[in-house]
């Protein structure tokens, strides 16, 4: 089992109709953000948590080799969270800004949490995010 | 190991804020390399299969990067690098991408800013 130092409910990735599956953050990636204090990335789990319960869009595979299993949550959240102060410090619950719609949630074969993100959409597909590529498995 | 089934809020609210630092990791999982050296509020641009850079939302001003493929990349170092630099700076990870055009001047930047980080500074999963 992957060692983890927390754990979210995601819709799954073999049956996103109706199953959930536990997804998680290992405990050497939330070592490394709580100890560097990107408070930015740790209010965004937050989001990250909305996104996996309930994603717009989800993606298998992420166009490279040896990625197979894993997933991209794609959802459109409305909130962001940015810095108090540009050292750092508490990190204060914002509108998200419309030109990066889309947040991304990318989750390894092992149900690992890999990264979290915003991204642009895509200039040709507007409902689609820019750079984000595999088999669509939700919505089929 | 076991997992600790401790939900993500639990987690956040443990957490203890403080001033951003340089931060560097390593993921075994993904075969991947993330670093920030700025603590703002970013986005992300996938320049290449390999390069996904980060970007202030409200600046645009580049604070970091991503490099996928991470072992094949330290593999393919030339041996000088690696013998001469013992433990390996993070400047010569983007060595290898010196010929892409396309790279060149934000490798060019973010060779700047990472300054003396070496991988021996990252946190590896």
């Amino acid at each position: 089992m992957p060692d983890w130092a927390g754990t979210f409910d995601a819709k799954c990735n073999r049956n996103p109709e109706a199953g959930t599956r536990k997804v998680g953050l290992s405990k050497a990636k939330w070592r490394a953000i709580t100890a560097d204090k990107q408070s930015v990335a740790v209010a965004r789990l937050k989001i990250a948590k909305e996104v996996l319960a309930d994603p717009l869009m989800m993606l298998e595979g992420w166009s490279r080799p040896n990625t197979d299993g894993c997933c991209a949550y794609i959802g459109r959240p409305t909130r962001d969270f940015r810095q108090v102060d540009e050292k750092g410090g508490v990190a204060i619950d914002v509108p998200s800004n419309p030109q990066m719609p889309f947040f991304v949630v990318f989750v390894t074969g092992d149900g690992t949490i890999d990264e979290w993100t915003w991204r642009e959409a895509m200039d040709s597909d507007p409902s689609t995010p820019k750079g984000v590529e595999g088999k669509q498995i939700w919505p089929l | 190991m076991a997992t600790v089934d401790k939900s993500i809020d639990d987690l956040i609210a443990e957490y203890v804020p403080g001033t951003f630092k340089p931060h560097c990791f390593l993921s075994k999982e993904s075969d991947s390399l993330t670093i920030y050296f700025k603590g703002d509020a970013d986005y992300s641009e996938r320049l290449t299969d390999h390069v996904t850079i980060y970007r202030s939302i409200e600046t645009r001003e580049l604070v970091g990067c991503r490099i996928k493929g991470y072992s094949e990349i330290v593999a393919d170092l030339p041996n000088s690098i690696k013998v001469s630099h013992g433990d390996i700076g993070l400047d010569m990870i983007f060595y290898s991408f010196r010929s892409d055009p396309k790279l060149h001047d934000t490798f060019k930047k973010l060779k700047q800013e990472v300054g003396d980080l070496k991988i021996q500074d990252c946190v590896t999963s």
